[in-house]
């Protein structure tokens, strides 16, 4: 394996480091949101501090749901459903 | 009219195509990189104006309008047709590069059209030459699926050639211009429907899963680039600021998205991400103010650029291991780490990640619907690039890179080396991505249309609104990471319809007809048989055998039905002209009595 | 500008297609003389036919009685734009064929070799007849002497199936060209006093104004037996004459269903159409478009069909009859464009229906095999034969650059300048279908994983794949150059 190789490992070893510093950059992004503000605000809310993070976090948690629990199970079929392999 | 000269980068793709065949040997292979030398020299030295316009079919068709709109979408072709050329060095299937050229030269020639007609000719073309690059795949699913997308483009372009056509009849032109929505006519519909399949509007828009998983590794990339973003510049040029397109294209980027999110081979989550990328096209073009035009035009160049980037390394994946199935890859980081790192930089693209190119060019798109009042279709925007995000900045490489393999997977098998050509294309690809999420200018000077206050992506409310929204969006897929899952199997979409409407077709209408014909077939004794016997009473008398002599054995098939049936029945040329003579005394008397 | 030339070189042709099937019958012992005969017969015929092109495009009409069987009736023979079409096509492809049927024949070891060669001289003898004929007497004298003749063609075999598909084919033909054909032909006689058609315009055909106006029903009785009785045109429903007629050995279908007799009929009945009655008589009588609607019936239901057909042959033929009424509705439609698209097709579906056939002939030859599905993946074994194959099927599809599309434009164009949005669709609905029914054999031939032992076979013999490589390039070359025709047509109808 190449040097970059193991150092991808080594970086896949170091996952629980990587979530950490993946909470701590969400939290200074917040304490950003509330000095950094848009100019004009298109939707209305947007002028709000975590607006954006609220979106992000919301919009994906139910967009995921939706798929994964609705939508995933109504239109799952086997591989070879059109007998096409 | 010209003052400078063009040459159309499509004289050099169709000459390669025609001669590729007769090249003997191996260094055949550097010629490939010639045509998108030429074609690069051309767009950026030609002066706007038009060009080659010559007669055809009794008309004048314009085969070289070149303006700042055909300029910007022929230079990111021209890049990607070299990028695509070098991908595909290593490809020895002559028949896949002859393909790739009729395509890329049909593509250039739509966008360098100035009417119908031609559009229409090099549409047709773009359509054999991507049928191939699937065909050329040879599986058994690959041929199912090259056959339908064959046919699906036909009908497509069908509607278009029944549009066009009546809009002659009606304008008595066939200028290709741009019809303002209050104007509209029939005939336009029908050519925003022949365009709409191309740009995998839903619901026209199954083929594209459909196919674009079943072409080679090499012609999956160039597909991917050029036959939808053909369908936005012409979209762009007839139909910008026709509402209806702002409210499909918000509906395509959220299905396409839905789907990805899904879907368990990686080029099908690339392929239903295309159809969420072209969503915010359609939005801007919809939306039609200068800003969303460019919008447009600039999230099309980023979108080339970047989505071929993801096809190249996911090739790169299938090329090394066979399959790109999710359930069956994983942990790839270390064994592939170069292509992880070209993964990521395509994918941080794709979802709008500050310094990469998607950052500068979705944004504008969004704002400017925003601006325009197209307040639900920009939410939808918004919530397609959180999916985009999820479905291809998160899942798509956790699963391909970054989780531990399944266990006695196909992951574990040991890797097929890629050419070296494979790592140029993708680095090629991944410079650009970088170079213009550092310095947009690079893209922005090339917009079409010029906007009194120009969009400016690098400022700290855009960088922050970017990673709040990423960030945030990817805390919700860790909460979720049990809800997330790959499993084998396909999700069903609009071809199933597709299907049912062609099987119908096959056994509702042409079965029973062919059923009719076969009973009408065999109508040709009886009926003849009754006239004929009425009629032959006199045929006895003309029984010379003379004709038989040369005619070897025409007496030999005889119906035994009764001897002047038989007479009539058995193609006794004497008995026929012995009848005609009848026949004609016969009616000679009725129009002498009745005239 | 334009005159009537008066010219026995008229006979020149006629002449040699006459002398060729005793010249064949004479060399019978030895087959490469034989064989000779009909090459040089082809090549002179043709040479025949272009020392008349020059004349032919400044606008005259050559013209030549041969002699005189009862006032007003001759035979006579003329030449316009029109004809010529036909009459360079038929020995062009002639010198093809003969090539192929070598190499056909030969190779299966067929037997009664020389009445075969004879009897498609005799063939071409009566399309050559066809194309020259100046009144419908001399027409129909020799559309009879090609269905008397190709007879023994389709009967070849001279198996059961040999003759059960040969009487089904005469009586399709002669019956309906004696029930029908023949009565139109004595009431054009008694109502014109004349058979002598109008060459070298569409205007005015041969019925004189007051005879139309006088005799409305009579004039319509009389097209409509025109139509019922020229079968060889395929219109439905006589059509089925066609598909029984593929019992005969391929490269007779190649020339029935490219050549002879197809093209005969199509154009006898366009020379009915626009030097019979003529754009005026047509029009005042309402002639026009329902025939055009039958013809657009008979595109779209025969693509139906042979999309259930699985033997190649007879999905070729079906193909025949759905493209054999697109010149038929081109003709009908009487509007500039849509008659010179329907002539054209005369032309461009020739080259790709004889390559077509050819192709399966060519298949049959090396393999044996006569269903499409079984031919999955001979197309790497014959990849000249299937290319040729897709290149013709492209033509018949109507997709640029090949023939079919000049000629689908053309046809689309006139059925707008006609008002007619009902077969601009049809015409329209044919491209899919033809998809529909052609790709399948070119992909399955060159992608699908094989279902019979393939390995072993190659391509047939030299002398059946060249010919249809060169008919293949040439449906090409039509598509760049549609004017070596066009110009004809240009002059035929003063468009």
């Amino acid at each position: 394996m190449s040097s970059l190789g193991v150092l991808f490992e080594r970086l896949r070893d170091q996952h629980k480091l990587w979530r950490n510093v993946f909470f701590v950059v969400l939290v200074a992004l917040l304490g950003l949101n509330l000095v950094v503000l848009p100019e004009e605000s298109h939707f209305g809310w947007d002028g709000y501090p975590g607006f954006f993070a609220g979106f992000g976090l919301v919009v994906g948690a139910v967009v995921v749901l939706i798929v994964e629990k609705i939508v995933r199970p109504l239109i799952a079929r086997k591989e070879d459903f059109y007998g096409d392999i | 009219m010209a003052t400078s000269s063009f040459i159309h980068p499509s004289v050099g793709f169709l000459v390669l195509a025609v001669i590729l065949p007769f090249l003997p040997g191996r260094q055949w292979k550097w010629l490939l990189l010639v045509p998108p030398v030429i074609a690069l020299f051309s767009v950026f030295s030609v002066d706007p104006g038009l060009y080659a316009v010559l007669p055809y079919l009794g008309e004048q068709v314009t085969l070289g309008r070149v303006d700042s709109l055909s300029l910007i979408f022929a230079q990111v072709f021209a890049v990607m047709s070299l990028i695509g050329m070098v991908y595909a060095l290593n490809v020895e299937d002559k028949g896949q590069h002859i393909a790739a050229c009729l395509y890329v030269a049909g593509s250039f020639g739509s966008i360098f059209a100035g009417d119908y007609v031609s559009l229409f000719v090099f549409w047709e073309v773009m359509s054999i030459g991507s049928t191939f690059l699937v065909f050329l795949n040879r599986s058994r699913e690959s041929t199912l699926a090259g056959f339908r997308y064959f046919l699906f483009h036909t009908l497509g372009g069908l509607f278009l050639l029944g549009g066009v056509l009546l809009r002659y009849q009606a304008t008595g032109s066939f200028a290709f211009d741009h019809v303002m929505p209050a104007d509209a006519a029939l005939y336009d519909w029908l050519i925003l429907i022949g365009f709409c399949v191309n740009a995998a509007v839903v619901p026209l828009h199954a083929w594209l899963p459909d196919a674009y998983p079943r072409a080679t590794v090499a012609g999956a990339v160039f597909m991917c680039a050029f036959t939808t973003k053909t369908a936005v510049y012409v979209l762009a040029r007839g139909f910008a600021g026709w509402e209806v397109l702002a409210t499909a294209g918000a509906v395509m980027a959220v299905y396409g998205v839905a789907q990805a999110i899904i879907a368990n081979s990686a080029r099908r989550v690339l392929a239903y991400d295309i159809i969420s990328q072209v969503g915010y096209m359609a939005v801007g073009i919809g939306v039609g103010s200068a800003m969303t035009l460019d919008g447009t035009s600039a999230h099309a160049y980023a979108h080339i650029l970047y989505k071929s980037l993801l096809f190249m390394s996911v090739g790169g994946v299938i090329t090394a291991l066979g399959t790109d199935r999710l359930d069956k890859l994983g942990g790839l980081a270390g064994r592939m780490p170069w292509v992880t790192i070209f993964f990521t930089v395509g994918s941080l693209s794709i979802s709008g990640m500050p310094l990469f190119n998607g950052f500068v060019t979705k944004t504008m798109t969004i704002a400017g619907a925003a601006e325009a009042q197209f307040t639900w279709q920009a939410l939808a925007l918004e919530v397609a690039t959180v999916g985009t995000f999820i479905a291809v900045g998160v899942r798509l490489p956790y699963f391909l890179f970054w989780r531990d393999a399944p266990v006695g997977g196909v992951a574990n098998a040991p890797l097929r080396p890629l050419a070296w050509n494979m790592y140029a294309g993708m680095a090629m690809a991944a410079v650009l991505c970088i170079a213009q999420g550092v310095y947009p200018d690079m893209l922005y000077r090339y917009l079409p249309f010029p906007v009194d206050e120009p969009f400016e992506p690098w400022t700290a409310w855009h960088v922050l609104q970017a990673l709040l929204m990423l960030g945030f969006a990817g805390l919700a897929v860790f909460l979720l990471k049990g809800v997330m899952s790959v499993r084998e199997g396909v999700n069903l979409d609009f071809d199933y319809f597709y299907r049912l409407v062609g099987r119908g077709l096959l056994a509702l209408v042409c079965r029973p007809v062919a059923w009719i014909d076969d009973l009408w077939t065999e109508a040709y004794r009886v009926i003849g048989l009754k006239v004929l016997v009425l009629l032959g009473a006199g045929s006895s008398w003309f029984d010379r055998k003379a004709i038989d002599g040369v005619v070897d054995g025409s007496a030999a098939a005889v119906l035994g039905v009764g001897r002047l049936g038989a007479k009539a029945q058995n193609g006794n040329l004497q008995d026929y002209l012995a009848m005609a003579a009848v026949l004609a005394l016969i009616v000679f008397g009725l129009v002498w009595y009745l005239g | 500008m334009s005159a009537t030339i008066e010219s026995a070189r008229l006979l020149l042709p006629l002449a040699v297609t006459g002398v060729a099937p005793f010249a064949i019958w004479l060399a019978r012992h030895n087959e490469n003389n034989r064989e000779a005969v009909s090459f040089i017969a082809a090549g002179l015929t043709f040479i025949a036919m272009l020392t008349f092109v020059p004349g032919v495009l400044a606008g005259h009409v050559y013209h030549y009685t041969l002699f005189t069987i009862l006032p007003g009736i001759t035979v006579s023979f003329g030449l316009d734009g029109l004809g010529i079409i036909f009459g360079l096509i038929a020995p062009f492809l002639w010198g093809f064929a003969t090539s192929y049927n070598i190499g056909y024949m030969r190779s299966l070891n067929e037997h009664a070799q020389t009445r075969y060669y004879f009897c498609f001289a005799i063939a071409i003898f009566g399309a050559v007849g066809v194309a020259l004929a100046a009144n419908v007497f001399t027409l129909y004298l020799f559309y009879e002497v090609i269905t008397v003749f190709t007879y023994p063609l389709v009967a070849h075999h001279q198996d059961a199936e040999g003759f059960s598909g040969a009487r089904k084919y005469l009586v399709y033909l002669m019956g309906t060209s004696k029930l029908f054909l023949l009565p139109a032909m004595v009431l054009t006689y008694v109502l014109c006093g004349t058979l002598e058609m109008n060459l070298g315009t569409v205007v005015s055909g041969m019925f004189p104004a007051e005879v139309v106006s006088n005799h409305p029903n009579l004039v319509r009785l009389t097209y409509v037996l025109f139509i019922c009785g020229l079968a060889k045109a395929a219109l439905m429903p006589f059509h089925n004459w066609l598909p029984s007629a593929m019992v005969a050995p391929t490269p007779v279908s190649a020339l029935l269903h490219a050549v002879a007799v197809v093209k005969a009929g199509v154009f006898s009945m366009s020379r009915i159409i626009l030097s019979g009655f003529g754009v005026e008589t047509m029009n005042s009588l309402g002639l026009g478009l329902p025939t055009a609607y039958l013809a657009a019936f008979t595109i779209v239901v025969a693509s139906l069909i042979a999309l259930t057909k699985d033997d190649i042959k007879a999905r070729l033929a079906y193909s025949t009859v759905s493209q054999l009424s697109y010149v038929i509705i081109g003709v009908s439609l009487l509007t500039p464009m849509a008659v010179q698209g329907g002539i054209l097709h005369i032309a461009n579906h020739a080259f790709a229906k004889i390559t077509l056939f050819f192709a399966a002939g060519a298949i049959y030859v090396a393999t044996h095999q006569k269903k499409i599905s079984l031919m999955n993946g001979l197309g790497r074994k014959m990849p000249w034969t299937f290319g040729a194959f897709g290149l013709a099927s492209l033509s018949m599809i109507g997709m640029p650059p090949v023939c079919g599309f000049v000629s689908k434009w053309y046809l689309v164009n006139g059925a707008l300048q006609a008002g007619q949005v009902v077969l601009l669709v049809a015409l329209l609905a044919s491209t899919a279908l033809n998809a529909g029914y052609f790709v399948p054999i070119f992909y399955r031939a060159f992608f699908k994983a094989p279902v019979i032992e393939v390995d072993h076979y190659k391509e047939a013999p030299l002398t059946m794949v060249v010919p249809l490589c060169f008919t293949a390039a040439m449906s090409v070359v039509l598509g760049f150059y549609p004017q070596l025709f066009q110009d004809f047509i240009r002059v035929f109808g003063n468009y």
